[in-house]
């Protein structure tokens, strides 16, 4: 018998003698179990051992089944779809980012038609001398939360201002005083509620025989405002009235100069009653139209005849000091503003109103005080601003027939920062010029030019000093040339 | 100055003014008042939103930013504020206010919000 040589034992040959291997160890594996073996077991074994035959055939194990294929391929179909979705997520994330970014930033909206690169230079500008840095915003916003939480429906905060003086009018010793004390207490309730209360809280010697001194608040306005939607707003309760715009624009750090306009003392500042105001846009580059109409309980007179020296331009607040709920002299004073503003770039633009009022003001009704007023703002860089009002009042009276306290002012102003001569100190200068002048219509005219200036400690923190030149004729003269400090906090 | 006693010549045109005064800004009021809010106004259906989107795309301009509107307005009466000066909630309360103190329209201020509260303080 000729025996093959290893060399040609063939494939099938070597799987028939692997069969027979594991064929005998299945065997001896059965045998060596427990007589109380199960069929199932036995089976099991079977089925073994004809996985074993089959592996001794099956092609090599780096290759895939159909079924393991089909599986990958399943597995693979998801992750691209979860995948997918995961891009979308991000995409619309990043887009959220740029958004919140570009909300953030003085830039101009990101794909708005028409880039305004004076923009971004006027607001650079304004940065120097307004002091809060908007770049800096977009920073800030990337680490606000993208998810905030709504914010409450009602909150309460206090804003307002304060100021510290130093005054020396000629003639006279000179003196610190706490000029004022201005909180305004802001309560916002729901979508369209906000109570405001304004106050000022102001120390005064109790002269001239007294001692001590006394602590008077007035409540220089309080009143209850609903927007009753987009262009109309109601309010209620005591009021800044909207003659020209010094009244609603003179807390301390709003004013540059640390005393009023003269002629505002021939116009009521508040009266109490009810208004309706609001603006409506013109246009989609910031212009607008603005109005302000109202109905209060007027002027009077002290003490209720019409004499000429007897008007009081703020005393009719509806309750009379013994209690009795009374409008002094029966009647209604009435009024309102109406106002254009037209921006044409940051720092630059145009404001221009007219007011006026009307009402009887002697508690027979029978003698009537009337007001009309110019105003006017004009920004023409970020450093430079004019402004002023114009005031002429009518008032009927018993002893000198009609009289015409009038009056009108006007003021200027340049900051340093403008010269960019990057000077520390100086960049934060702003020099101040201010002619007033009044006539009280009984005889007396007072003219008056100041000159000062206002250092920006910060945005909101003032130092003020002025010198005022101050010229009076007529019997009831007003001070004389002063010298004038203050420190004007705005909070 | 002093006129005549009785005399109300002087009187009688300013307070002619003055009433024309009160007719136009009562009469603005009366119209105005009549514009329902944004809050309560309609979603535009899908006709009306195509019809703006084409009225936008031939006005080519887009409303002002509130970065813009805080640099237009702002400064005008007072030193403006840097968004982190107050929280976001507290600019909620504020803007209401100088949209009333200020007269600033309705959209302007919510503008101005939006970009206030994006870089409020905590």
């Amino acid at each position: 018998m000729k025996w093959n040589s290893p060399r040609r034992i063939d494939s099938s040959a070597t799987a028939r003698i692997s069969l027979a291997i594991a064929l005998l160890r299945t065997l001896s594996v059965v045998q060596a179990q427990d007589a109380a073996i199960s069929p199932t077991q036995a089976q099991g074994a079977l089925n073994a051992s004809s996985q074993m035959q089959s592996v001794a055939t099956s092609p090599p194990s780096n290759y895939v089944s159909r079924a393991e294929y089909d599986k990958l391929k399943a597995e693979h179909e998801a992750m691209k779809t979860e995948h997918d979705a995961m891009k979308q997520e991000l995409d619309a994330l990043k887009e959220t980012v740029k958004q919140l970014t570009a909300a953030a930033t003085p830039a101009p909206a990101a794909g708005s038609a028409t880039p305004v690169p004076e923009t971004e230079k006027a607001v650079s500008e304004a940065k120097q001398v307004a002091g809060p840095p908007p770049s800096e915003v977009a920073a800030a916003a990337e680490t606000v939360p993208v998810e905030l939480g709504p914010l409450a429906t009602h909150s309460f905060s206090i804003v307002g201002d304060a100021e510290v003086q130093f005054g020396k009018i000629s003639g006279q010793h000179g003196a610190f005083m706490l000029a004022d004390f201005a909180p305004i207490f802001l309560f916002r309730g729901g979508d369209r509620i906000l109570f405001e209360a304004g106050f000022d809280f102001i120390l005064q010697n109790n002269a001239p025989a007294g001692s001590g001194y006394t602590t008077t608040v007035n409540l220089s306005f309080a009143t209850l405002d609903y927007l009753i939607n987009d262009y109309v707003t109601f309010l209620g309760g005591n009021m800044l009235l909207p003659l020209g715009t010094y009244s609603e624009r003179s807390a301390g750090w709003l004013n540059k100069f640390p005393d009023a306009p003269l002629p505002r003392a021939v116009l009521p500042g508040n009266g109490v009653g009810v208004q309706l105001r609001g603006a409506i846009p013109i246009g989609d580059r910031g212009a607008s139209v603005t109005y302000s109409t109202f109905v209060d309980n007027g002027v009077s007179s002290v003490n209720g005849t019409g004499n000429a020296d007897q008007l009081d331009l703020g005393g009719n607040v509806g309750l009379t000091s013994d209690g009795r709920f009374a409008n002094l002299h029966g009647g209604a004073g009435w009024g309102g503003r109406v106002a254009a503003f037209w921006p044409w770039k940051p720092g630059y633009d145009l404001e221009v109103g007219v007011s006026g009022m009307s009402s009887p003001w002697d508690d027979a009704s029978r003698r009537r005080y009337s007001a009309l007023v110019a105003d006017w703002a004009l920004h023409f860089s970020p450093y430079v601003e004019v402004k002023g009002e114009y005031m002429n009042t009518w008032v009927g009276t018993d002893d000198a027939g009609t009289i015409t306290p009038r009056g009108w002012w006007i003021q200027a102003g340049y900051k340093f920062a403008g010269l960019k001569l990057d000077v520390p100190y100086l960049d934060k200068l702003e020099l101040v010029g201010r002619y007033d002048t009044v006539n009280d219509g009984l005889g007396s005219r007072t003219k008056r030019g100041t000159v000062g200036g206002v250092y920006y400690v910060t945005n909101t923190l003032w130092l003020e000093a002025d010198y005022e030149f101050t010229r009076n004729h007529g019997p009831n003269p007003l001070p004389d040339d002063s010298l004038l400090f203050q420190i004007s906090y705005g909070f | 100055m002093r006129t005549p006693k009785g005399t109300n010549t002087l009187l009688s045109s300013p307070i002619k003014s003055i009433h024309l005064l009160a007719v136009v800004t009562i009469s603005t009021a009366v119209v105005t008042i009549n514009f329902p809010a944004t809050a309560q106004t309609p979603a535009p259906s899908p006709k009306n939103k195509a019809k703006t989107t084409t009225q936008t795309t031939q006005v080519k301009a887009e409303p002002l930013s509130g970065a813009e509107l805080w640099a237009l307005n702002c400064s005008r009466c007072h030193m403006a504020r840097s968004p982190d000066e107050f929280t976001a909630a507290q600019w909620q309360t504020i803007l209401r206010h100088m949209r009333v103190r200020a007269n600033l329209p309705a959209a302007q201020a919510r503008a101005l919000q939006k970009f206030l509260q994006a870089g409020a303080g905590k």
